[in-house]
Order: C-alpha cells, then structure tokens, then sequence
C-alpha cells in the first residue's frame, strides 16, 4: 500500500506540475495577447508614453516577458516595463491542445537566462549522478532491454 | 546600443565559458535480493578534472562484491550419464539424467569481485561542439569487458538552445563457459550500440531530450550459469526423457528503441524529470519503461526526492516459464528459462535525501525497492559524496 502511495504521489506530482506548468503558460499566453492588443509602452520612470506601431510593441512585450532579467541589466530594456492601460478581452478558454503545443513550442532561451537549466537537478543523472548509475546497473543484470541512456560504460557478466 | 550590445556579448561570452568544478565522488550501495539470493556491495569512484573550459577528464573505478545464490533447473538427486544419441542430437551440452526429476533451486555462487575503470575524456572546439571518447575495462573471474565509445554533440543554433548527438560504442567482452563435464573454456561476445539524440530547451526552466537507438550484440550471448530440460528418447523405449541441459541463446541480437526525457522546474522548491523508452528487438522482446523523479528543495542546504519507475516486458520467443506444464524444450534448439528473458511487469520506488555544504560538498542517501510481478523483489540502500574544488 505504502508502494503504491509512493508511486501515485510521485505520478501525480508530475501531472499536477504539467497542470500547473500549462495554467501559467496559458497566463503568460493570454498576457501575450493582451500586449499584443496594445500599443502603448511605458517607459521606466513612467513619465513618457509612446505612440509605437502594434508590431513593434508586440515584440518588445514579448521580449520584455521573456527577459525579465535583462530589464534590471541592460540601459534600454529597462524601458519595456508594461502596463495594461486598455485590455482587450481574449478567448479565455483555449483548448487544452493549443496549450499543450504552446507548452512544446520551443523559446528562444539566452545563455545568460540558463541559471535553472545549470542547476544539477536539471542534469538527466540528477544531483546525484552515482546513485543513478546504480540504478541502472540494478536493472541492467534484472531485465532484457538496454539502450538510450548513452553510449559510454562498459560490459558486465550481471546478465 | 553600443553599450547593450557590448554588456550582452559579455554576459554571453561569460556564461559559455564557466569552468566546471573539479570533483571526487565516491559511492556505496549495498543491494539484497529476496529469499537470500543474490547480495552485492558496489564501491564506485569518481574524479572530474578540468584543466580548462576546453576540456575534462573523468576517470572511474569501482569495485563489485557479489555473493548469493541463483535460481536454476537442478536434478532431485543426481545426475547420470546420458546416452550417446541424446549427447548428439542435442544442440547445447546435456549434463545429465535424473530418474528422480528435476526442480529449480537456488544455486549457490561463489563470492565473487568485479573490478573496474574506465576514463572518459570530454574536449570541446570554438564553437563549444564536444566531442567525448572514452574506454572502459571490467575483470570478474568468469567475465572480461574492454570497451571503447565515441560521442560527438553539436549546436544547432547561436544560443545553444538545440544540440544534436551521435555517438556509438563497441565491447568486446568474454565468457567462461562449461562444457558438458564442466570444463571451462573462454567465449567471445561483442556488442555495439548506436544512438542518435537531439536535445532542445523549451523555456528558462524546461527542457526535452530524445534519442533513437540500435543494438547488435553477437556471439555466446547465454548465461553458463542457466540450465533448461529437453525431452529425448534415449533408451529407444518410447517414451522421452527429460535431461538437464545447458540453455541457448541466439548468437545475434538485434534491437531499437526511442527514449524521451523531459525536465522541468515547476517552481524553485520543485523540479521534475518524466522519461520513457520503447524496445525491440528480433528476440521478440518488447519493453516500456515510464520514470518519474521528483526533486524537493526543503532548504537552501536539503533536497529530498522520490522516484517512481514501471517497466513491462514480454517474453522471448525461446522462453518457457519453469512453473509452466510444459517446461521442457526439444532436444535441439534455442530455450531459456531464465526468468529475466520471460514476461513480467517490473516497479521501482526510491527515495533519497541530500545535503549540501556550501557549494563544495554533497552528502546523499537513497533507499529503493525492485519488485517483478513474479515475486522477484530486490531492496537497495546507497550513500554517496561529492567534494567539489
């Protein structure tokens, strides 16, 4: 029972996550399309308001949206923080496979905004890559199939 | 944006260009089958080095202790000499006869050290493509391994977020084996894999990798320690006998698969790996494997995590169950009874805990269970530490 617990917890944890992760992409999506709809970008101090074109400020919400850390580096990114002054109301109710392709629709990530992916949980052998290989050695001498976990290692008589 | 684009190009240039930590490692698991069957304890030892951005060395060794017994085909009694015609007929050695019958018991193997090493070493060009070779080599008494791989990885794209890898590897290892007055004798086996993979960032905090894979394996693919029964008429009375025999594998296998990992960190406190893998191969074993890893950051120090793996296989063609009504095979031909070539549904449940020390230092504990719906179960416990410098 305290098995099956386990593995329901940890299967859940990954769909309620996947859940979680599509609810904030769509709210990222719908802040997309609110921007989108406007054509008015603050400046930082707030004290200017330009007239741009829809697509220009597209892009530089878009921008500003994905690069939050470049606002507090970069003199003239600092310059796209938004405010919603005259939202147009969106379809709410996207269908789940149009989040779902948003969510395996590739971003164009900078390398100096990869500070999560560098993390060692991020790594496919985890934080701690020695007890993953045991792991799989355990199920290398214990069933038939091998292969996709790379190329490099040597053989055993475990099977 | 002058000044933008000079602050940019040096963030850049500065994040592509960290240098790793050099490391040691060393780790410990201790693992215990049920029924008092087999026991390993693994020592393994890890060291990373650096010498620039440019390359990495990693050399490992690691030292097995495996202990136990194994199930086989065993006579009731004793075995006696079988006749001529049925030594013949038979494609694998027949050990002997037992008017008694047979039953499948666990054998008792000696204590036995697999030792270890292999080193790897990682060089990359101006544009960061790595290209990583590495050689591995393994000694038990009844079974040596050299092993050689090539892995190349390439971007696609300027912000690396797209890379593509090839890499293949190729052992030849050997194998003790018994002939039918258990002499011993060397045979040869090689195996080649080939695995083609493409890694791709989704966002700042997710990212996909997949891989197609292929495997040929060729010459003594059977494990001397298995024995099977074949049915032969010996005596010319009619009637088949049953005689323990050496099992039979192919010599070739061939198999391909995919495999998907798809990493996400869901929240800071959070971050989860989900991962599958579907095989073949021209024995007509068929696998699915589906994982979940859970990472828990307690405290700036703390992480726990949980992991959750099913496995399903079908059987191979040449398998029989020992528990079936039938087990015996013909006289000549390919069998097994050895449950890890059968069918059965396989679920793995970890968890583990660990601490780091100032960046420099990880302490880990893991302790996992392995059960077969056969009523195969395995328990593990390991301990690891990581000393960066």
């Amino acid at each position: 029972m305290i098995r099956i617990a386990i593995m329901s917890s940890v299967l859940s944890l990954t769909a309620c996550g996947h859940y979680q992760y599509l609810e904030q992409d769509s709210q990222s999506s719908q802040a997309n399309n609110r921007y989108s709809q406007s054509n008015v970008v603050f400046t930082s101090d707030n004290s200017k308001i330009k007239k741009t074109d829809k697509k220009d400020t597209t892009i530089k919400a878009k921008e500003a949206l994905k690069s939050t850390s470049l606002t507090q580096t970069t003199p003239e990114l600092k310059t796209t923080a938004l405010v919603k002054t005259n939202p147009i109301e969106t379809n709410n109710k996207e269908s789940f496979w149009t989040q779902l392709v948003e969510v395996f629709t590739p971003e164009k990530v900078k390398p100096w905004q990869k500070s999560k992916l560098a993390k060692a949980t991020m790594k496919p052998g985890g934080l701690t890559p020695g007890s993953e290989k045991f792991n799989q050695k355990i199920y290398a001498s214990k069933e038939s199939s091998r292969g996709g976990l790379g190329v490099a290692g040597g053989g055993c008589g475990c099977n | 944006m002058k000044t933008k684009t000079s602050l940019a190009l040096l963030t850049a240039a500065a994040s592509a260009l960290i240098q790793a930590d050099d490391k040691i490692s060393l780790d410990y698991l201790s693992y215990q089958e049920n029924d008092n069957r087999i026991k390993v304890d693994d020592y393994a030892l890890s060291i990373e080095v650096n010498p620039n951005v440019d390359h990495q060395i990693k050399i490992n060794m690691g030292l097995d202790i495996i202990s136990g017994a194994s199930p086989a085909w065993q006579p009731n009694v004793t075995l006696v000499a079988v006749p001529e015609e049925a030594q013949q007929a038979s494609s694998s050695n027949i050990y002997g006869y037992d008017s008694a019958g047979y039953s499948v018991q666990n054998v008792s193997v000696p204590v036995e050290e697999r030792k270890s090493a292999g080193i790897s070493w990682l060089s990359r060009d101006k544009e960061r493509n790595e290209l990583t070779l590495s050689a591995d080599y393994s000694y038990e008494p009844d079974y040596v391994s050299n092993a050689l791989a090539a892995n190349y990885l390439w971007f696609a794209d300027r912000y690396k977020n797209r890379s593509y890898t090839l890499g293949a590897s190729y052992q030849s290892n050997q194998s003790k084996v018994f002939d039918a007055t258990y002499n011993t004798s060397w045979a040869d086996l090689t195996a080649t894999n080939v695995q083609l993979g493409i890694s791709q960032v989704m966002s700042q905090r997710s990212l996909i990798d997949g891989n197609v894979f292929v495997i040929y394996d060729q010459g003594y693919l059977s494990n001397h320690y298995q024995t099977i029964l074949r049915k032969f008429d010996g005596n010319g009375d009619g009637v088949q006998e049953s005689y323990l025999s050496a099992e039979q594998r192919p010599e070739e296998k061939k198999g391909y698969g995919i495999a998907s990992n798809w990493i996400v960190q869901w929240y800071k406190q959070l971050s989860t790996h989900a991962s599958i893998r579907l095989y073949q191969d021209d024995w007509g074993i068929n696998s699915q494997t589906f994982t979940g890893k859970s990472y828990f950051n307690l405290s700036k120090d703390w992480s726990f995590h949980l992991m959750a793996r099913l496995y399903q296989q079908s059987a191979a063609n040449f398998y029989k169950d020992a528990e079936e009504a039938n087990p015996e095979f013909a006289i000549n031909g390919y069998g097994s009874a050895d449950h890890r070539l059968g069918e059965f549904t396989a679920t793995t449940v970890e968890a583990g805990i660990a601490y780091e020390w100032q960046d420099s230092i990880i302490l880990s504990g893991q302790v996992g269970n392995y059960q077969h719906d056969t009523g195969f179960a395995a328990n593990w416990f390991s301990s690891g530490i990581i000393v960066k410098y």
